[in-house]
């Protein structure tokens, strides 16, 4: 797994974007481009589901997710993989799968 | 230019009773919730020549599908997909609909219908960004956004559980006369809020809204229209709306309310300490903590110390909250607990409450707040309501 993550960036502003759009956020411009940056950031919040709508997570409940900002895009939610997790340290995003199809798991930054 | 609301009445609060679930389609409730607008407003279906309406379950019908379907001629058609701020703008669009007389008399439903697989079909299509961003990670559906949400204001204010339980069991106690309150005869102590079994933490069972079948309705009409009608109404002193605020900050907890309160009491000539009830939007109890910060009724971090002091009782002397015991005991029927405040603050304001009636009602506030796309909510709106003089 990767310490850096594939998100999406405007080819004429240079505005990082998520979750993925049809424009840019900033500018609207279509000319998007996927862009590698740094997993590194800070847990906003996290939460421990006891219910899923998901079948498949309804066999592995619970299961941890967080809210992470990056210092780049903010509030990207994702499976948590840290045992004592407190809200406002700091973590790194990992990323499996390409970026049209990502899983995002966040782990310590130790 | 005026903004003035001046000349149009908000009146005729309805009611289509609750279900757990339904096995009609939403068709069902938007026929209902009309036949019983002209029941009890003596108007023939004739009369009614606008229409706006809310609804998630009526896919693939759309709004001329409910025309079509209920057999009514219409010069003025809206629907409104704005989640729980729906309600609050479709009172809004209403009546300038009827100040500007593009319609005479104008329906405004949210009405959904509920069956064990609607809703986690909805939750699993809800956005595109849900889609991708939230139902990937197990999170399909508010909840688990919610829990994040909630945790995060907690460790920031120092809020617990137990402050969140108070909240939910005084709108129970609201709830205790409302026959259509689905949980109204349940009695909620803090030893049950506390020990129900966890959804997402730190949220429990009673955090959450019980998704159920329904409808709420009301009329906007000319005042003139009311009074020879014999209807008790209700004025909009002011309303405001707004969508995407915040969309640069990292904290999705921000509502968005703040961004219009000044110009909604300015507009109003009123303060909260004007204002005898609220019906806020209770998808879970962390909106409502920041409604009473957004919309002005206490500062920001301040609503721990702010319910201390104040009565939320529909019977006390304080702020009467969410007085027929909101979503959080009546059920969440889909788009109609959008429309829920509105008709619940209508009741107050012309004395047809279904539960409990606060002493000489005379000015209220309903907020609104909805859909959650990814993180936050995107929808915010209230309006300040009084009673009309024939009322």
């Amino acid at each position: 797994m990767s310490s850096s993550i594939d998100v999406q960036s405007c080819s004429e502003c240079g505005f990082v974007q998520y979750p993925p759009r049809e424009v840019c956020r900033s500018c609207l411009s279509s000319d998007l481009e996927w862009t590698t940056i740094e997993g590194t950031g800070e847990l906003l919040s996290w939460t421990r589901l006891n219910h899923s709508f998901e079948a498949e997570f309804q066999q592995q409940l619970p299961w941890d997710i967080a809210q992470v900002k990056l210092d780049k895009v903010s509030c990207i939610i994702a499976n948590l993989t840290i045992e004592n997790p407190s809200v406002g340290m700091k973590v790194i995003i990992r990323q499996k799968g390409d970026c049209d199809n990502p899983q995002y798991f966040v782990v310590a930054n130790e | 230019m005026s903004r003035s609301y001046q000349g149009v009445a908000v009146c005729v609060p309805q009611t289509v009773r609750y279900q757990r679930y339904s096995s009609h389609g939403a068709q069902y409730f938007f026929g209902t919730a009309l036949r019983q607008l002209l029941s009890a407003s003596g108007l023939q279906k004739s009369d009614v020549d606008g229409m706006s309406i809310s609804s998630f379950t009526l896919a693939p019908d759309t709004g001329i599908s409910v025309a079509e379907h209920l057999g009514i001629e219409l010069r003025w058609l809206d629907q409104l997909i704005l989640g729980g701020a729906s309600g609050v703008v479709s009172l809004k669009r209403a009546a300038r609909v009827v100040q500007n007389g593009d319609a005479e008399v104008v329906a405004c439903m949210g009405a959904d219908t509920c069956n064990p697989d609607s809703y986690a079909n909805l939750m699993a299509n809800f956005s595109d960004f849900s889609t991708f961003g939230v139902h990937a990670y197990g999170a399909g559906g508010p909840s688990a956004v919610f829990a994040l949400a909630t945790k995060q204001y907690m460790e920031t204010h120092g809020v617990t559980r137990e402050d969140f339980g108070r909240l939910c069991i005084s709108q129970r106690q609201n709830a205790r006369h409302n026959p259509n309150a689905l949980l109204g005869d349940k009695e909620l102590t803090m030893e049950a809020y506390l020990g129900a079994r966890t959804v997402a933490e730190p949220l429990g069972l009673f955090d959450c809204v019980m998704p159920c079948a329904g409808a709420e309705a009301f009329l906007v009409m000319s005042e003139e229209r009311a009074r020879s009608l014999q209807l008790p109404y209700a004025r909009i002193k002011a309303a405001e709306e707004g969508y995407n605020a915040h969309k640069d900050l990292d904290l999705p907890i921000n509502g968005g309310w703040c961004n219009f309160r000044e110009a909604l009491y300015a507009e109003a000539d009123a303060g909260p300490e004007d204002i005898q009830f609220l019906q806020s939007y209770d998808d879970y109890p962390v909106m409502v903590f920041r409604q009473l910060e957004d919309l002005g009724f206490c500062e920001y971090g301040g609503v721990v110390e702010y319910l201390e002091k104040t009565d939320l009782n529909v019977e006390g002397a304080g702020l009467a909250h969410n007085t027929s015991g909101g979503q959080l005991s009546s059920g969440q029927a889909g788009f109609a607990g959008g429309f829920l405040g509105v008709t619940e603050g209508l009741r107050q304001l012309t004395g047809q409450v279904l539960g409990c009636q606060i002493a000489d009602a005379r000015i209220g506030m309903v907020s609104g707040f909805g859909m959650v796309n990814y993180d936050r909510g995107l929808c915010s709106a209230a309006v300040i309501l009084e009673a009309g003089e024939s009322s």
